[in-house]
């Protein structure tokens, strides 16, 4: 027996120690959970579904984008200013601030879907490869536009990473940044060419018209790509058959999604059934293609903070009944015009919580209104006839008068332009930004109504979280 | 009782000595061990942004000073003298002061002027950064050059008649069209003011208000005659102002677009008018028939549209060889070439 025992002791220890010896290696071993993207890689309705996938982490982006953006800006205010939306308006937010670290996580989220096809291509065997790659570099151009916007230097993710990865994409300058987005919409175009479908997908059209804005967006502007760019688009003729609507309520009616005014917007389908919304923030259910949204009820009464996005004074003195016959009562819900919150009429809900109505990124207009601005380049103003031509053709529309022959249009004329027209949609802080107009503006603004801009508010924090879990690789915007 | 008294002065015998222990303590400057060093000391950095607005006469002066400090919580800005901090404030709930994050100056005029800021914690650690702010004011963008439609006279089709070397510059109100012609090395390149007849040429372009333009004008005269009424070459810039009342410019771009009349300027009193005129220049003849570069400058005033109309003078005001307008060339013909219009940009 105490043979045995002493056997069994020593038989014992030494297993234990082969057993430690083994669990080094357990802790290189691969995350069992990790899903084996093989069979889908191998399958040609696999990368659809990857692109489905991408377009579904889109979805995300809008419901939070009208926050940081036009909440930032002299268009857009919450009804009681609580919590974050208050610190938005008022140009108070910290490095905490939720909807930044949201706004980073859904872009990249859209970047990693892309980067999964594009890392993968040569594995592509279905008949509109090309296609499908031009959309890949489209979405990546995009999410990656988005972030430049918000956060300035912004690491360029070309690749699928992983998180021990991210010592490699440091914040890149920001003329790098725009050069990468140039190059990837350039690919975009070459893909799509030629390909067609709805425009809640990537197409060449939408690829060019955001690749002006990128251009003209970018630190040092190029006027000349973009007019080029641009040029074709305004021809009554382009071959992306985009036009202005006859009517500006038709642009935006529930019914009429997806129209030739559109160039490219984020699709929803109202849903009673299941209650998921594409942007709720912490579900991990699969999305799904015609997910619903919520942003339509949080700019209502019955929405967070009792609405958010409602027209500042500033807002409702330059869009008038008088002055704006048409734009007026698109822009503003009538039932709430002379009340202490006007609510948008742009983008009301169509069923209560589970809104389908579509959001429009780009459209029409906004080329029209971009070409003028593309031709004026860094002058103040312009005679150029074509320029005064594309202006013209947003005011004759809206049945305001149009500048009159031999007339200038000034770049003060053109960022107003553009503020009524593009009213909620998410285009005024940027558009401040790039007219050289946002620091002016909105101290004046920010003074007017006891707020504390200073230009550090023109970019946002980078997300605290990221920094935390990064021991503060990237360096934080001034201000923060 | 008793041994609670006791009990009392060995507790306030204590309580001072430990007093005393912590007051000895406040006074000292030195790091001791176990103090710990200000890891995050105050770093002062600000940006100054210019205003670029609508008025850049008076915009450039101003700027906006954004604080980029960092592990501060108080500022003092130090600006040089003439420097006004400026109070956007339009409700005066916030007075800005030389102690505020953010501050808003405007400069006297262009210059070199040094700012300094210092960002302090609530540790009494202090930061300073001067930095040169370089007031420059924009240049002005340049004016554009007009565009004159068949600015080098060649033959192209009109409206209706046939081709024409005056093709864009006819205005039938104040005078008969000009002539095709040929001369200064080329063939139907040039355009002619018949002697004894009142040829004209007319034209209405865009301008930038209040800036100023060169015009020049190849022009040859034939020979002179001897005669008593020799031929001189009358050319005036014609302010829109003057133009019909409720009359609106169109500027074509193709020859075969321009109406012959009707225009901005429909009779001869009208484009005499002295308050009309923006420049009146007469060429008479050189004794040359080589083709001369003639060149005059004018100014637009308020106008931003305008009328350059040239004719042939020195005739008999009746008589002549076409219509009846109360004028017409003298003896010599003459031809004009090209006409160029450019802006000057100092």
């Amino acid at each position: 027996m105490k043979t045995n025992f002493l056997k069994i002791l020593y038989t014992t220890a030494v297993v234990s120690l082969m057993l430690t010896s083994c669990s080094v290696d357990e802790l290189t071993i691969s995350n069992p959970n990790e899903p084996d993207k093989d069979p889908t890689l191998n399958d040609p309705s696999g990368f659809v579904s990857i692109l489905n996938g991408m377009y579904d982490a889109y979805q995300k982006i809008p419901a939070g984008e009208f926050l940081i953006t036009e909440l930032r800006s002299d268009n857009g205010v919450s009804a009681n200013g609580d919590g974050d939306f208050g610190d938005l308006e008022s140009f108070s937010i910290t490095a905490d601030l939720g909807e930044a670290a949201n706004y980073w996580t859904n872009n990249y989220k859209v970047i990693l879907s892309a980067n999964i096809i594009l890392d993968n291509q040569d594995r592509i065997q279905n008949d509109n490869r090309n296609q499908i790659i031009g959309e890949a570099y489209f979405m990546r151009a995009l999410s990656h536009f988005n972030l430049a916007r918000a956060f300035g230097d912004v690491p360029f993710v070309d690749r699928e990473i992983s998180p021990e990865d991210f010592e490699e994409y440091p914040r890149l300058p920001l003329t790098e940044v725009y050069q990468k987005i140039a190059s990837d919409f350039n690919n975009a175009i070459s893909n799509l060419e030629g390909f067609s479908s709805k425009v809640n997908r990537g197409t060449a059209g939408a690829a060019k018209a955001l690749l002006a804005k990128v251009y003209l967006s970018a630190p040092t502007p190029d006027y000349a790509r973009a007019t080029t760019l641009l040029n074709e688009l305004v021809d009554e003729n382009n071959p992306y058959e985009y036009r202005l609507l006859d009517s500006f309520e038709s642009v935006f009616a529930f019914d009429n999604e997806l129209n030739e005014e559109i160039i490219f917007a984020v699709s929803y389908e109202s849903l009673s059934t299941p209650t998921i919304t594409s942007d709720a923030r912490d579900d991990n259910n699969v999305q799904v293609q015609g997910d619903s949204q919520r942003f339509s009820i949080d700019m209502t009464a019955a929405g967070r903070a009792q609405g958010v996005n409602l027209a500042t004074p500033e807002l409702q003195a330059l869009i008038t009944a008088a002055s704006e016959p048409i734009r007026f009562p698109v822009s503003f819900l009538e039932s709430t015009v002379g009340s202490n919150r006007v609510e948008n009429n742009k983008f009301q809900p169509d069923a209560d919580q589970n809104s389908g109505r579509d959001w429009i990124v780009i459209r029409y207009s906004d080329v029209l209104l971009m070409h003028a601005e593309a031709i004026m380049g860094e002058f103040i103003e312009t005679s150029d006839a074509d320029a005064i031509a594309s202006y013209n053709k947003v005011r004759e529309r809206a049945g305001v008068d149009p500048i009159a022959n031999g007339d200038i249009l000034t770049k003060e004329a053109l960022l107003n332009e553009r503020r009524i027209e593009l009213a909620f949609e998410n285009h005024r802080l940027y558009d401040l930004i790039r007219f050289n107009q946002a620091v002016p503006i909105l101290t004046q603004f920010s003074n007017d109504n006891g707020y504390s801009f200073s230009a550090n508010d023109l970019l946002l924090p980078i997300p605290q979280r990221e920094r935390d879990v990064t021991d503060n690789f990237y360096p934080q915007n001034p201000g923060y | 009782m008793k041994i609670k008294l006791k009990h009392l002065k060995v507790y306030t015998w204590l309580f001072i000595t430990s007093i005393m222990i912590l007051i000895s303590c406040q006074d000292d400057d030195l790091p001791e061990v176990g103090d710990l060093p200000d890891l995050t000391p105050p770093s002062a950095n600000f940006v100054a942004i210019q205003k670029e607005g609508t008025n850049p006469e008076e915009d450039f002066k101003i700027y906006f000073l954004t604080n980029q400090s960092v592990s501060s919580t108080d500022y003092q800005w130090e600006i040089p003298d003439g420097v006004i901090l400026l109070d956007l404030d339009a409700d005066d709930d916030i007075t800005p002061t030389l102690a505020s994050e953010n501050i808003n100056l405007e400069f006297p005029g262009e210059g070199t002027f040094e700012v300094t800021l210092t960002s302090s914690d609530k540790l009494g650690k202090t930061s300073t950064i001067t930095k040169s702010i370089e007031v420059i004011e924009p240049e002005k963008p340049d004016v554009p050059d007009p565009i004159l439609v068949n600015s080098d006279f060649d033959k192209l089709p009109k409206s209706s008649g046939s081709d024409c070397t005056c093709s864009a510059w006819i205005n039938k109100s104040i005078g008969d069209q000009g002539e095709s012609s040929s001369g200064n090395g080329g063939s139907d390149n040039v355009v002619k003011f018949d002697n004894n007849e009142p040829d004209h040429l007319y034209q209405e372009f865009a301008v930038v208000p209040n800036a100023d333009y060169t015009v020049e004008i190849v022009t040859s005269f034939k020979s002179p005659t001897g005669g008593s009424f020799p031929s001189m070459l009358e050319l005036r810039v014609l302010a829109g102002s003057g133009y019909t009342s409720g009359y609106t410019p169109t500027y074509y771009t193709d020859t075969v677009e321009f109406p012959q009349d009707d225009f901005g300027y429909s009779s001869i009193s009208q484009v005499e008018d002295t308050a009309n005129n923006l420049l009146v220049e007469i060429q008479e003849n050189p004794n040359n028939d080589d083709y001369i570069t003639y060149s005059y400058t004018f100014n637009s005033g308020d106008n931003d549209s305008v009328a350059l109309f040239i004719r042939g003078i020195g005739g008999p005001a009746t008589g002549g060889g076409g219509g009846d307008f109360g004028y017409n060339s003298g003896d010599e013909e003459i031809r004009a070439d090209s006409i160029t219009i450019t802006a000057i940009n100092l």
